[in-house]
């Protein structure tokens, strides 16, 4: 029942907008260049479905059979019709998956060539054969009424159609006060300026052909700041005040006679309408876009947090049963050592030995957690600073392994968070302490680094050098480039690597001349 | 009461192997002559206000308070002990496997007197225990309870 009815009101609203249409000096007698109902009927079988085509045809019979046609050219070109609006709306629906917002670029351009060119060739190629066939239509004005039926037909689908496409449903919600302003003004701007250039407002004769382009900026206007609907409605409504104003001998294309003007007007108006959708929908995708982008890195962020909050959590709950084992059979191993054999004391020295590993391990994971979840107190501090500091830290473990510590000159100023500064250095001074050439005591400089990525500190040793292969993986967790004879856990390179990463800068290993590596470390620019 | 050590101790401690090996570090070194343990903040609190079950039990003179524990935490309790004007004057020390700089800090804000991070080696954590022993023995003195009829 309400397909009737809404078949019944397609057939109205197409038979008395093509009343209008045929008023503007039809192209012998039935090719207009003005038909909003192409737009109408194709914007109603988008909306409302495919099944409403009979209110096409029922239209567009009555109208052209009104309009003096024979019954049979009528029946033809009422086909023609009808077919154009069944084609151009399955083609978008089924091959583009068309969204009656055309908010997205492909909704554009499928209405524009599916829809706008293709489908109106079908409708006036039926209508204008129909008419030929039954001699209403001379075959020397066949062109002519051919061109003007398809130029009138893509004018309603490029300017009616996207007005109720993207009318539909009402836009729910207000806008923020000053949008209301500038919306406007937009409006305000687009009837006087509407008016000025296609009614001759303010002027006596418009001898300004350039006036025309005034149209751009508002509609370019409309694009950026409201989107395809506003788009939709300048467009519509600048169109409408342009046919007006022709109608009534006004505006800058008037040239011989009506049919003649609006074939330049039209013409305008298609490229203005066509550019403005198509900037509309490409604006729309870049806010959507961005939009999501926000949308997804504040996802991340919290996702971040709760991890490092979860790797915090885990890390503190694990840490206590196995402080228990490890204490405990720390206890055994000082009280019962003797009332086990020596397998027994070996395997007491095995569970000693892991859960000191693990505790080491979950000590830097925490380690390295905390380092993500830190605020940075960036401080203007020079390298050198920051070098000693790690150095002092390392004092005993220098001494011990009777390493040469070489400290470089002139230091740069580094824009860095001190505390993880040195904790960067540190790392980088005690992964060296573990490497020395054969038989000899480490030999190790800490000296200044400036070059790409910014400045630096760069710690350099004497040990067998980092394999290419592995010089990436190295800065990873846990990711070790020796075994196990070499102590710690391969979270030292990895916190050195957050250190930097966290300031924007980056960490890297470089072969050192006459062998051994150099870890190079920036802060950014 | 034998003057090398201190009179009663309150252990406030969920873990039980902590228990344990606090108690056992703590006799070894004669510490305190009593000591009294509970497993959660609730009973801590009940046992410092005497309720129910608790109603003969001593006033301690220290307490040793883990701050993670089940029903309510070291925080909690630490503060109702400060605002308490009973109790006020016992020496709290926060004794935890937590080395959060931020939880040190609100230790020390809410009125206790010293922080200590659980070592996870036997040798370290008895050490730890001597050293506390001893500062409290031999450097500090333990407040004496206020006079109630002051």
């Amino acid at each position: 029942m309400a397909d009737l009815v809404r078949i019944g009101i397609l057939a109205a609203v197409y038979f008395w907008t093509a009343k209008f249409g045929l008023m503007m000096d039809a192209v012998s007698g039935f090719a207009t260049l003005v038909w909003p109902p192409a737009g109408i009927s194709l914007a109603a079988l988008l909306l409302f479905g495919l099944r409403l085509w009979p209110g096409v045809a029922l239209g567009a019979f009555l109208i052209n059979y009104s309009a003096g046609a024979p019954a049979l050219a009528a029946f033809g070109m009422a086909l023609g019709n009808t077919l154009e609006a069944l084609a151009g709306a399955y083609w978008l629906q089924q091959k583009i998956g068309f969204r009656n917002s055309m908010d997205r670029l492909r909704d554009v351009l499928g209405l524009v060539t599916m829809a706008a060119v293709v489908s109106t060739m079908i409708s006036a190629t039926v209508g204008v054969s129909s008419l030929w066939m039954s001699g209403v239509v001379s075959p020397a004005s066949f062109r002519s009424t051919w061109m003007a039926w398809w130029l009138g037909d893509m004018m309603g689908d490029l300017i009616v159609a996207p007005l109720l496409l993207t009318w539909n449903p009402l836009p729910s919600g207000g806008l923020r006060r000053y949008r209301v302003v500038e919306a406007a003004c937009l409006a305000a701007l687009v009837v006087v300026g509407g008016l000025i250039i296609f009614r001759d407002l303010a002027m006596s004769e418009p001898k300004f052909y350039s006036l025309p382009y005034l149209v751009f900026p508002l509609v370019i206007w409309a694009a950026v700041r409201f989107g395809p609907r506003a788009t939709a409605s300048v467009t519509f409504v600048i169109s409408a005040l342009a046919i007006w104003g022709m109608a009534q001998g006004t505006g800058p294309f008037r040239s011989g006679g009506l049919s003649d003007s609006l074939i330049y007007l039209q013409s305008f108006m298609g490229i203005v309408a066509v550019t403005a959708m198509v900037l509309a929908a490409a604006v729309s995708e870049r806010v959507k876009s961005e939009r999501t982008m926000k949308e997804y890195a504040g996802e991340l962020e919290v996702a971040n947090a709760d991890l490092a909050m979860m790797i915090d959590v885990i890390a503190h709950d694990l840490k206590e049963p196995l402080r228990s084992i490890e204490t405990f059979s720390q206890m055994l191993q000082e009280r019962y050592a003797k009332e086990v054999d020596d397998r027994g004391r070996d395997y007491l020295r095995r569970v000693i030995r892991a859960s000191v590993r693990m505790r080491q391990l979950l000590t830097d994971i925490l380690s390295l957690s905390r380092l993500k979840q830190v605020d940075l107190k960036r401080e203007r501090i020079n390298g050198i600073v920051i070098a000693i500091k790690a150095i002092e830290r390392l004092d005993a473990r220098i001494r011990e392994s009777h390493a040469v510590v070489r400290l470089g000159s002139q230091f740069p100023d580094l824009n860095v968070d001190k505390t993880l500064g040195i904790e960067a250095v540190y790392n980088l001074i005690l992964n060296a302490l573990k490497f020395s050439g054969e038989g000899r005591p480490p030999e190790i400089e800490v000296a200044a680094y400036q070059g790409p990525g910014g400045a630096g500190i760069v710690v350099k040793d004497r040990g067998p050098g980092v394999p290419v292969e592995l010089s990436g993986r190295i800065f990873k967790l846990f990711e070790r480039g020796v075994g196990r004879e070499i102590e710690g856990t391969g979270a030292g390179l990895a916190i050195v690597r957050q250190v930097v990463e966290r300031h924007g800068g980056k960490a890297w290993v470089e072969p050192r001349e006459g062998g051994g590596s150099e870890f190079i470390i920036s802060f950014g620019d | 009461m034998n003057p090398s050590s201190i009179g009663v101790l309150l252990l406030v401690e969920d873990n039980d192997d902590d228990v344990l090996l606090i108690r056992e570090t703590i006799q070894d070194a004669n510490f305190a002559q009593r000591i009294f343990i509970v497993t959660d903040g609730e009973q801590a609190m009940e046992f410092l206000r005497k309720d129910g079950q608790y109603k003969e039990v001593p006033v301690p003179n220290i307490i040793i308070l883990d701050i993670r524990m089940p029903k309510k935490d070291g925080f909690k309790v630490l503060r109702e002990i400060k605002e308490n004007p009973g109790l006020c004057h016992i020496p709290v020390i926060i004794l935890t496997a937590s080395d959060k700089e931020k939880d040190m800090m609100k230790s020390y804000e809410k009125g206790a007197s010293s922080y200590i991070v659980k070592p996870a080696e036997h040798a370290k954590f008895c050490d730890m225990i001597r050293h506390m022993v001893f500062y409290w023995k031999s450097v500090a003195s333990i407040p004496a309870a206020p006079d109630p009829s002051a």
